[in-house]
């Protein structure tokens, strides 16, 4: 033992073991950092071989087929299967409707058995022997191996990639190579595509039903790449989108009708319009864009929300009692009963690709596309993203028509109004009905707090706009006024101001008053009966998570895998650069909504408004918490439910259709259509729908471009207004990211603000348990319009420059002022 | 369920022309206009909503194809160059075809001699005469107000025209004395000057050639003969003209910076608010990093200029002081929105038109209650009607409460009534340091007035009062002796600033005693940086609104200016050690630090005062402001450089040197830093790209 110690300490003390030691140590480190870049190295490769390392998996709940493919009726055709040029046969007929469909020409005619309407699933041709003054034949653009004809003809519009990252492309179904296969089945035809170049196949029923005409396609009876579904995913065809019977109601140029779409607050698209040049199709995702999907540089301008999955076509007989192809008055309309969350309402106008027609249809998307640009400046790639995000779809049109009634959108609204509030109670089990809404005060006073400057400030405080005492003496004064039936909400009231981060905890901001200031406001409004609302961000993270939050288990991500940042519109009309992202609504659902709650309730909140819910529906793409926009919608109405049952009352934004089972109140509500060039006149299509179901305020009018408008318009439109204050002048916010305020300083609007409650209280509060029972502009060429009530009240509009007499229904001579509104008591009556 | 309904209008109380909705609740585009100072976007209620969108399809000429120049006359009539179809059409008032020309009557070989693309129109307002720039025949037509053939002039000769002279006329103007104004394609001499016979005068307007950085260090440095071979800057071109009624030319030009538009007097010089930087920062600090392109001018009846930028669609309109008055529009396909830009004219009602190339309509413009109301309000105030103008000012404000040409004005008509307390308010509002220093210095001046008396008396008491404390201090002494010092918290403080002012007072020596008797300590350092820190915090907040330049509190980064306080003292230390190193400094790193510190000391003292000065001053004594500033930063260099020579004891030639090389040494640090930030950001955005790449691929 002593003799290797010995050896040890000699060794030690021998500068050329040293050395060699040394040498060892270094060779052994080398060694180790060589082997592990090998095993990263080798991890890649293995990696990227063998694919699919992050894959989400979704959860399958509405997007599985519940519906088995209808079975075809062997009593018919040769074993329930239909000769390929089989010619116009009768498929479906019952005491209203008959079905026609001609397997060799992909024609479908739906027969109105009371009036003999004949409604086609593409227009007919203009045949040189029918020609009538001013006509041209337009048989060329039918002839079978043209494009156009073989597009007009489609049955269905096929959306599709061929390679995954193509951006992908939309055809006719008669422009690609398919076998079909026409089944009869009860009550109508089963037409099933095989297309062997895509690896699809896929199956849609057309059939009737008492009055209406339904589209179905089943998820079960779509098959995609069959044989290839272990083959790698990249770069096969994939379908991405199926639009059925999408010619169906299409018109020409100059004739009598419209199309009624609940773009914003409603639009028309008439047909005898003289159009202003347009090759964009109107194209737009039902309950708005999808975040995750549609991202962009700059703010859309057009993007006023599609609420409802509804459209309408409108045909009368003009005055003299012609029109081409009609034999009577009609409305067809269309209400999407499953596959709304991922449904895309399309018009075209006549320009685009080259046809003469107008048509309306929705589309429904399987997938969807995102970019994916790995480098800065590098390519960008339209990709699509492998999962099938939609499940069964069924659309129902239901046809109307008269001989002697004339139609309006107004038809359209009504049957829509009683579409959803049948699809709210077989969903959710709710049964709405008129008066169900009109407790609401007349006027939404929207109280900013404040928000943190965008940079610095003195100690990052929130710039106090409103003190929870100002609201207090605000009110005071209005009521002193004489405008006491007011709904008070406070926006940006949270710790941190306006742009709270909504993964943290939520707090009362101090420099309001703090928690007991809000209690002991509380405790003042109830004692008063006044409404007090707080306004909740839900989803926008302002910031970077926080409170146990990561950006892994909290943030929605792309399908590119990117983490969805969240962009504030600037004043110029730009994206601001912001690091503010979207929160997961799984995670939203796990973790923060019960908080959420309980402490709103602590402190001694009654009504809340809630963002997001109402208007914004979007994918997630996180791994650890995916979802569809369907599953989204679900989580929503389950937020609403809860919401629902410990508040008094819940308001959402802008009102998405699935949102007003539960909400008491929409704030925000559009009156205004998009901008979109096919879309020709405003009209109050959802307000019709929702007018005594729910309350609704529209938008905040001290922002407007045009008060005066907008004012009269509101009125116009059975709703109740908005007004947004602030204590301190309004130039206190220029240096926050809240700064497209340019007028709100409580002191220089009270006059006015107690002028138009007068108004309102006047002339919508009193209607607001009332269904919207007509709409109309009472003079041709003049903007004046009169909005009647489901009592025979009727509200007319004036917004000329002039004063203007009409006679109401009853003879009686009513004189409205310039700019100005007059109600007609009980006039229908 | 309706039936068809039977109201009828009875009685029309005035004439209505309107056809559609005549306003709408919402413009589909933003509506804002840009603050002089800082150029930032700011809200306003929309100035122009669209009226109507001119798409000519009804017409029995059928649709423009590619139209790229327009001209309205003084009835209201439209001349559209409309390229593509090769031909001038004329519409009326109302919007209806009137006639086209689409050749000049007379035939060549037998054919008829046809326009070919046609990108200018002009109409003479004299005679109505329809001017054309005929660029596709290389000539300039001028037709009757009916459409027929006056006078084809084709290309100029003259000696000041090279032999290689290209020539193909693109927009064409005339002025009040029948001067025509012609842009030549690629033409960078400058817009033709051609007599009404169409001879050539001369080139008008010449613009600059803009030369980066290293294209004027190359001419500087390199011969002509060197630079043979290398691609030779021009000066930027001229894309459109517009003569105004008071004489002036107005030019948009193909250069993406200053000047993009330009105004000239009659002798060819610009007058255009200096060289003003048209891009629009608000656009351009987002994600978009296409410059914009301006290409078109117009003035309307108020003398208010308007551009119309191709890239974004916006349309930007400046009074004639250089203020803008309102930015609004979008690119886009929806009605209101523009598809491409090409012209843009007003006519006499204050509607704004936009000629789109691409889908050949004009988008029509009106002017909002709001932007009437500027108008006028802007007009009176340029007449000196001031009462009149304050009116409608003060309704702009009720509009929009922070409208800051409306506050400036406001306020200056308030200085006029000497209301001088309430125009200031005014100019604080808007941001305009410039103005309050004027109020202000009316404010003082009143101030004093009132007040003289009170402040000499109040001065006169003080100095007693100083005078009496003093005196008795003395006495006390005299009569007790020094008073014994007791140790605490209070004298602890009074000995620290001691220590700081005895070597702001003898830094020779007390920079010595730091490194030859341990004077200092890590303490002192601590404290005086940290104090320095607060000090620039607090300063940032208590200089006056007028020498902030107007800047709003709001702007002030608290947390950024402390932290910042620390980085020159930081560098200049790590610099000098390093430096007399090499230079066998005697100086140890704790010396250094602790001296460095030491030398922040006026700063920190003087720091405040000199910020509560700027409240009794007004920008006209900048000057004395100025030499304050100069005299505290001599001070402060004055300090470090004795620092260098005490702490390492240099001889003072060689302390010079050494201080001249920690200098250096710090711009090289700093410039270091740079670079490698740069390359830096560059590696980061690599390795982040990298980790995208191979999460997308994994």
């Amino acid at each position: 033992m002593f003799k290797k110690k010995n050896v040890e300490e000699k060794q030690n003390n021998d500068p050329l073991f040293q050395v060699a030691r040394r040498e060892k140590r270094v060779k052994i480190i080398k060694g180790c950092v060589a082997l592990v870049f090998v095993c990263i190295l080798a991890f890649i490769i293995v990696a990227v071989a063998t694919g699919d390392g992050n894959e989400v998996n979704f959860p399958k709940d509405g997007v599985e087929g519940i519906r088995e493919v209808a079975a075809p009726d062997k009593s018919k055709g040769i074993n329930g299967v239909m000769l390929t040029d089989q010619g116009m046969t009768v498929v479906a007929e019952n005491d209203k409707l008959k079905l026609s469909f001609s397997n060799r020409d992909n024609l479908f005619i739906l027969e109105d058995l009371v009036t003999g309407e004949i409604f086609r699933s593409y227009p007919e041709p203009i045949h040189e022997t029918t020609l009538e003054e001013g006509e041209t034949s337009d048989l060329d653009l039918y002839a079978e191996n043209s494009e156009t004809g073989q597009f007009i003809t489609s049955p269905v519009f096929v959306g599709y990639t061929k390679s995954g990252m193509d951006g992908g492309f939309t055809l006719g179904v008669n422009q690609m190579a398919h076998v079909k296969t026409a089944y009869y089945i009860e009550n109508g035809v089963r037409l099933r595509y095989e297309m062997k170049e895509l690896e699809l196949e896929f199956s849609v029923e057309i059939t009737i039903e008492n009055d209406e005409l339904v589209y179905r396609i089943p998820v079960n009876g779509i098959i995609e790449r069959k044989g290839l579904e272990n083959e790698q995913q990249d770069r096969r065809p994939l379908l991405v989108s199926l639009s059925v019977l999408p010619y169906m109601g299409a018109h020409r140029s100059g004739q009598e009708g419209y199309f009624v779409t609940p773009d914003g607050t409603g639009a028309l698209t008439k047909f005898d319009t003289a159009r202003i040049t347009n090759y964009n199709e109107y194209s737009k995702k039902l309950y708005g864009n999808d975040l995750t999907f549609d991202v962009s540089d700059a703010p859309d301008y057009n993007n006023l929300l599609l609420s409802i999955g509804a459209y309408g076509i409108v045909e009368n007989i003009d005055d003299d009692g012609e029109n081409i192809n009609s034999a009577a008055n009609s409305i067809m309309t269309s209400f999407i009963k499953e596959g709304d969350s991922n449904a895309e309402l399309k018009i075209s106008n006549p320009g685009i690709r080259n046809l003469p027609f107008y048509a309306i249809y929705f589309q429904y998307n399987y997938r969807d596309f995102y970019k994916l640009q790995i480098s800065n400046g590098g390519t960008q790639y339209d990709m699509v993203v492998k999962d099938k995000q939609l499940g069964d779809v069924e659309q129902r049109t239901k046809i109307t028509t008269s001989e002697t009634e004339e139609y309006s959108y107004v038809d359209v609204a009504k049957e829509v109004r009683s579409n959803l509030l049948a699809q709210w109670k077989e969903r959710y089990g709710v049964e709405l009905a008129t008066g169900n809404s009109g407790d609401s005060p007349v006027l939404n006073l929207k109280l900013f707090m404040g928000a943190q400057n965008e940079v610095g400030g003195v100690l990052d405080q929130v710039k106090v706009m409103t003190d929870f005492e100002d609201v207090r003496s605000i009110y005071n004064e209005l009521d002193s006024m004489g405008a006491s039936d007011l709904r008070l909400s406070l926006l940006g009231w949270q710790k941190g101001g306006y742009f709270w981060n909504a993964t943290s905890k939520l707090k009362v901001d101090g420099s309001y008053g703090g928690k007991s200031d809000l209690k002991d406001l509380y405790s003042w409004a109830k004692g008063k009966d006044i409404t007090l609302a707080l306004d909740n961000n839900l989803l926008i993270v302002y910031g970077s998570p926080t409170n146990g939050a990561t950006f892994r288990n909290s943030i929605v991500k792309q399908a590119n895998t990117f983490y969805l940042n969240y962009y504030i519109k600037d004043t110029s009309g730009v994206f601001r650069k912001t690091d503010f992202y979207v929160m997961g609504p799984k995670y939203f659902d796990q973790e923060l909504i019960d908080d959420l709650i309980e402490r709103l309730k602590d402190f001694g909140a009654n009504n809340v408004d809630l963002q997001q819910l109402g208007d914004n529906v979007f994918s997630d793409y996180n791994e650890e918490n995916p979802l569809f926009r369907v599953q989204t919608i679900s989580l929503y109405v389950k937020w609403l439910q809860k919401y629902g049952a410990n508040f008094d009352d819940v308001a959402v934004y802008s009102g998405n259709s699935y949102a007003i089972p539960y909400a008491d109140i929409i704030v925000d509500m559009p009156i205004e259509k998009s901008s979109h060039l096919v879309l020709d006149e405003e009209i109050p299509f959802m307000q019709i729908v929702y007018h005594g179901l729910v309350d609704y305020y529209s938008a905040p009018v001290n922002n407007q471009d045009d008060e005066a408008f907008f004012t009269l318009r509101s009125i116009e439109y059975g709703s109740l207004m908005s007004y947004e204050i602030t204590e301190e002048k309004t130039s206190e916010l220029r240096y926050t990211y809240y700064n497209g305020l340019y007028r709100s300083e409580y002191s220089t609007l009270k006059n006015e603000i107690v002028e138009r409650y007068k108004a309102v209280a006047e002339a919508v509060k009193p209607f607001a348990k009332l269904d919207i029972s007509d709409h109309f502009r009472v003079v041709d060429g003049l903007d004046i319009f009169c909005t009647e009530y489901s009592d025979g009240t009727r509200v007319y509009v004036n917004y000329e420059a002039a004063e203007q007499t009409v006679t109401d229904v009853n003879g009686e001579k009513i004189t409205i002022n310039a700019e100005s509104y007059k109600i007609s008591e009980k006039g229908g009556k | 369920m309706k039936f068809k309904k039977f109201i009828c209008l009875l009685i029309l109380t005035s004439l209505v022309l309107s056809t559609g909705i005549t306003a709408s609740a919402r413009t589909p585009y933003a509506n804002y206009y840009i603050q002089e100072k800082e150029k930032t976007a700011k809200p306003i209620p929309a100035a122009y909503e669209t009226s109507t969108v001119i798409d000519f399809l009804s017409t029995e000429t059928g649709k423009l194809k590619n139209p790229e120049d327009m001209f309205i006359d003084d009835e209201g009539k439209i001349y559209v160059a409309d390229t593509g179809n090769n031909r001038i059409v004329v519409y009326g008032a109302d919007y209806k075809f009137l006639f086209e020309i689409s050749s000049d009557g007379t035939y060549v070989d037998g054919d008829l001699s046809a326009l070919k693309d046609p990108t200018g129109v002009y109409v003479d307002p004299d005679d109505g005469a329809i001017i054309v720039a005929d660029s596709g025949n290389g000539r300039i037509v001028e037709f009757t107000k009916y459409g027929n053939l006056r006078y084809s002039y084709s290309k100029p000769e003259s000696d000041l025209l090279s032999k290689d002279f290209s020539y193909q006329p693109e927009k064409i103007t005339k002025d009040s004395r029948g001067f025509m104004y012609v842009t030549n394609k690629g033409d960078s001499n400058g817009i033709m000057q051609l007599s009404s016979n169409g001879e050539f005068i001369s080139y008008y307007g010449t613009n600059k050639v803009n030369l980066s950085f290293w294209e004027s260090l190359a001419k500087l440095l390199w011969s002509r003969e060197d630079r043979k071979g290398s691609v030779v800057t021009l000066p930027y071109t001229f894309t459109n003209i517009y003569s105004s009624a008071d004489g002036y030319m107005y030019a948009t030009t193909t250069t993406e910076t200053p000047p993009q538009v330009r105004k000239i007097n009659i002798g060819g010089s610009d007058v255009l608010y200096g060289a003003y930087d048209f891009r629009d920062n608000s656009i351009m600090s987002s994600f978009s990093t296409i410059n914009q392109i301006f290409c078109d001018v117009t003035v309307d009846k108020y003398n208010n200029m308007l551009i119309v930028d191709r890239q974004y669609g916006r349309i930007y309109e400046y009074d004639e002081r250089g203020n803008n008055l309102f930015a609004f529009g979008t690119k886009g396909n929806g009605y209101g929105q523009l598809s491409y830009p090409v012209s843009i004219e007003t006519d006499g009602n204050g509607r704004v038109y936009v000629l789109n190339k691409t889908t050949g309509n004009i988008t029509v413009f009106k002017p909002t209650e709001f932007a009437n109301l500027v108008h006028v309000a802007n007009a009176y105030y340029s007449d000196g009607k001031y009462e009149e103008s304050l009116k409608e000012w003060e309704k702009v404000v009720e509009k929009s409460n922070y409208y800051s040409l409306a506050l400036v004005n406001i306020g200056n008509i308030k200085l006029r009534e000497e209301f001088n307390s309430e125009a200031y308010d005014f100019f604080y509002e808007a941001e305009n340091a410039t103005y309050a220093s004027e109020a202000y210095e009316e404010m003082r001046a009143d101030f004093l007035r009132d007040y003289f008396s009170w402040i000499v008396i109040t001065i006169v008491v003080l100095l007693a009062l100083w005078v009496a404390v003093v005196t008795i201090k003395k006495f006390r002494r005299k009569k007790y002796g020094v008073p014994v010092e007791r140790k605490n918290f209070f004298t602890a403080i009074k000995h620290f600033f001691g220590r700081v002012t005895n070597i702001m007072r003898h830094p020779v020596d007390g920079f010595e005693e730091i490194r030859y008797e341990n004077q200092g300590s890590y303490l002192d350092m601590i404290a005086i940086m940290i104090l320095y820190a607060i000090v620039s915090v607090i300063s940032a907040y208590a200089t006056s609104f007028i020498y902030r330049g107007g800047a709003s509190l709001d702007t002030i980064e608290p947390v950024l200016t402390f932290f910042f306080a620390f980085l020159p003292w930081g560098v200049v230390c790590i610099v000098n050690y390093g430096v007399t190193t090499i230079m066998y400094g005697e100086g140890r790193f704790r010396d250094v630090v602790i001296g460095g510190a030491y030398c922040h000391g006026p700063l920190m003292l003087l720091s405040l005062p000199y910020a509560a000065l700027t409240h009794l001053l007004t920008l006209n004594e900048s000057g004395i402001y100025g030499i304050l500033g100069t005299l505290l930063t001599i001070y402060t260099i004055a300090l470090v450089y004795f620092c260098i020579k005490g702490i390492h004891g240099f001889h003072p030639v060689k302390a010079f040197v050494v201080f001249m090389l920690t200098a250096v040494g710090v711009v090289a640090v700093v410039l270091l830093f740079l670079i490698v930030y740069g390359l830096a950001a560059q590696m980061f955005d690599f390795i982040i790209q990298f980790g995208k790449e191979m999460i997308y691929l994994v």
